[in-house]
């Protein structure tokens, strides 16, 4: 009798395995293929990385190369810029999520003699966790062009960062097939204009600024609550990578300087907090600083959908603001003229 | 499994164990005590003393902050400024829902329903079951000890049902809750910048999420408790097909609305009292059940209208409970109950999600003016286009058309499935449907599921 019972449980226990080892092997199958066979989406946002790679590629020195997060895509009108200074202008801002080390690792291997080079971090990239990419950030990145896993510093990866990375790609490529499907059922049902939405590739102009936003209704609000200084304790680690930077770039005859994002001011305290830091800053960073930083705080009706994001209006003055910094401290528009 | 159960407290914060072990210790010890004592006035003191100890590590911990702030406000109002202290710690996972399993333990031993468990390890389990312990459902002793006793076997069919249940439950979390929960919280956490019609939407979204999310963590619990060999009872049961507010609340949170019966509106006078005395006891239970979820105006507000709804449908006698939940005869009676109770217990949503009093005002008066206005102008072009832009804000067709594809396969599903829950929808389909159909939620929940800004179970946080 007993015996009888620990058969039948171990004949349960084999059923049920079974069971759960099929449906594993369909579902399985099912992502993998689906994965490997989902074709990258090059419409994306992040896919401009291409294009802001081409453009450093195919673009003469001396030029004028911006790097930073999303701040730089959003509010800086490049083309006013050009014709200001007489140089080319490359705009590399995309996404803040890249990190510090990646925008400017991505860049390292175009740098060129002559090359002025501002670079524009959003607040939060000042400090520790921001130097390395967000992994979903990345994620969605790597999903749409692989290639780029060459600028990573995977030795400064943490084991967390790198399973979150893949995890990002899969949430990328999920997300391609979530809307592709909708997109053809959408085409189906109503004829949706895709160029509605501001975040895409089509919507980076030939120097690599976002432009679809100056005329768009924004979709979400800046955030008024949350303040721009976590604290004044700059990562050291940034410093450091700056500097070396910095100094990497004057070896090869390019000049690096920085400068301070457009962003929403959040209260009046902020002018105060802002010139801490940039006194912060002016201290420990090597090479020269060219603006300053309450110039670029902005109310919010100057702003599109994020605190970093200006919109036209935002965008034309701090452009106009960039263009008095880089004549005046850098001197070069005169010689060019 | 008392280890598991201490693992999972941990998990969360090595501080949360404390409060646990204190009620653990107090209920069993104290309730030994009682059971031993003949003196009606020692047992009523042991009683006292346990209640005191349990609801004031509920109070430390859930309410001190809220009542300290309140007190401050009260004494600058009379001029008088007084520092209001604040304990930073967090709240520790499940309080709300042990405590209340300790009281009732501890008040049906003082009521001589049975004998205290004798054996302290089978008590702390009884308390702490891990599937159970965050959020429910609350568990008599008669529902779980018995089963701590049993000796179990292997089943192969308990444990594929309770994986199914816990598919599901996932699924309700990840494909429908947290997506809702994208669109709920940007309009809720930012109510000066939409209109009524996102308002609206939102708080239709809110009913959905709110369901999918606390059902789904419930599902994932008994489909663990399953697999574990236990059973728990089903907090849920078909709510939103309810006919009436009254009816609803004996399909919602089944298990918190039955303890509140037991022990606050009987022990009230429940419904032996004058008409008056009745409609009072209800609203008591329900503002009880709205400070129960926490310490904030809205949920006072929230338990308050719900009080005075079902107080008011009482009062009226135009509530008609049915026994088993038979289906009636006249359906359009029966859709129009549905929609009604509905949009009442959306209504109260509004007090329950608003972050204060002041932004569910503006959302109520903000819906209400512009269904007025939309009523006015329901074929106007402008119109449609206007309210298309408002419900869409940053979403985007796209997401619309895939939350509202998946609430009205939801809701179809809610409606047509059988009292016994879902699994049993598929009692005597062909094995290829079931196959198919568990298939197609795992599917779901890796393609359809949010996963960036994931939100925690909102009773959680209770």
């Amino acid at each position: 009798m007993i015996h009888d019972r620990q058969r039948s449980s171990k004949t349960g226990l084999m059923t049920l395995l079974r069971k759960i080892g099929l449906m594993s092997i369909l579902i399985l199958v099912t992502v993998v293929s689906v994965f490997l066979g989902g074709r990258p989406d090059y419409t994306n946002y992040m896919a401009a990385f291409i294009d802001k790679q081409n453009r450093l590629e195919t673009t003469m020195p001396p030029r004028i190369v911006l790097i930073g997060g999303s701040n730089v895509a959003f509010g800086l009108d490049s083309e006013m810029i050009s014709e200001s200074t007489n140089l080319p202008v490359v705009n590399l801002g995309l996404h803040a999520g890249l990190g510090l080390k990646f925008m400017v690792n991505s860049y390292k291997p175009y740098l060129r003699a002559g090359d002025i080079i501002i670079i524009i971090p959003e607040y939060e990239l000042f400090y520790g966790p921001y130097l390395n990419p967000d992994p979903g950030c990345l994620g969605a990145l790597l999903g749409v062009y692989p290639q780029a896993r060459r600028y990573l510093d995977l030795s400064t990866m943490s084991l967390d960062d790198t399973v979150s990375m893949f995890v990002g790609i899969a949430q990328y490529k999920k997300n391609v097939i979530q809307s592709s499907i909708l997109k053809r059922i959408s085409r189906r049902v109503e004829n949706t204009d895709q160029s509605l939405f501001v975040y895409s590739r089509d919507n980076f102009n030939e120097f690599g600024d976002e432009v679809k936003h100056l005329t768009a209704k924004p979709g979400t609000q800046p955030d008024t609550t949350s303040p721009i200084i976590e604290s004044l304790e700059i990562s050291p680690k940034v410093i450091s990578f700056l500097n070396q930077f910095a100094d990497y770039a004057h070896s090869r005859k390019a000049n690096v300087y920085l400068d301070y994002p457009s962003r929403l001011e959040y209260n009046t305290s902020e002018e105060q907090s802002v010139g801490q830091l940039q006194q912060v800053l002016e201290e420990d960073l090597t090479f020269p600083i060219i603006g300053i930083a309450a110039d670029h705080l902005f109310p919010l009706e100057y702003f599109f959908d994020t605190n970093y994001h200006l919109n036209s209006g935002g965008r034309r003055i701090n452009t106009e603001r960039l263009i008095d910094d880089i004549l005046q401290r850098l001197s070069i528009g005169k010689q060019q003229a | 499994m008392l280890a598991a159960s201490f693992c999972f407290v941990l998990s969360f914060a090595s501080s949360f164990l404390i409060p646990l072990v204190i009620s653990i210790f107090i209920t069993f010890l104290i309730s030994l005590l009682m059971d031993k004592q003949s003196t009606p006035v020692l047992r009523k003191s042991l009683l006292a003393l346990m209640l005191i100890v349990n609801f004031g590590m509920l109070f430390v911990f859930k309410y001190f902050n809220s009542f300290s702030d309140v007190t401050s406000s009260f004494f600058a109002e009379l001029d008088v400024y007084v520092v209001s202290p604040h304990i930073d710690w967090l709240l520790p996972i499940g309080i709300s829902f042990y405590v209340l399993t300790a009281c009732s333990y501890a008040i049906d031993v003082y009521k001589g329903k049975f004998h205290p468990e004798r054996h302290l390890g089978l008590f702390a389990l009884y308390l702490s079951f891990f599937p159970r312990l965050a959020a429910g459902p609350i568990v008599r002793v008669n529902e779980l000890m018995a089963q701590f006793r049993q000796v179990h076997k292997f089943d192969g069919v308990l444990i594929s049902d309770g994986l199914k249940l816990v598919i599901w439950g996932l699924f309700k979390k990840i494909v429908i809750a947290d997506r809702l929960a994208a669109y709920v919280n940007l309009v809720y956490d930012h109510p000066s910048s939409y209109n009524g019609i996102t308002f609206a939407v939102a708080t239709f979204f809110f009913a959905f999420q709110i369901y999918c999310d606390f059902s789904g963590y419930v599902d994932v619990a008994l489909g663990t408790a399953q697999i574990l060999g236990f059973n728990l009872p089903d907090n849920f049961n078909r709510p939103y097909s309810s006919t009436s507010v009254r009816e609803f609340w004996n399909r919602w949170h089944i298990t918190l609305y039955a303890w509140l019966r037991d022990y606050v509106y009987i022990p009230l006078g429940g419904n032996r009292a004058s008409k008056p005395r009745i409609w009072f006891n209800i609203i008591i239970v329900f503002v009880i059940s709205g400070l129960w979820h926490g310490a904030e105006f809205t949920f006072l507000a929230w338990g308050l209208i719900l009080g005075i709804f079902v107080a008011t449908a009482v009062a009226f006698e135009r509530v008609h409970t049915r026994q088993g939940f038979k289906k009636p005869k006249r359906r359009l009676r029966t859709f129009v109950g549905v929609c009604i109770t509905f949009v009442l217990i959306s209504f109260a949503w509004i007090f329950f999600r608003a972050n204060s009093i002041q932004d569910a005002l503006h959302i109520v008066s903000a819906i209400g003016s512009q269904i007025v206005h939309i009523g006015a102008n329901i074929l106007n072009r402008e119109m449609l286009i206007e309210t298309w832009e408002a419900v869409n804000i940053s979403f985007g067709p796209l997401w619309i058309a895939l939350s509202l594809c998946l609430l009205i396969g939801f809701s179809l599903f809610h409606y047509f499935q059988p009292h016994e829950g879902m699994r049993h929808m598929l009692d005597g389909r062909p094995i290829v449907v079931k196959w198919a159909f568990y298939y197609l939620l795992i599917i779901g929940i890796i393609f359809l599921g949010v996963y960036a800004g994931q939100t925690p179970f909102i009773y959680f946080g209770f």
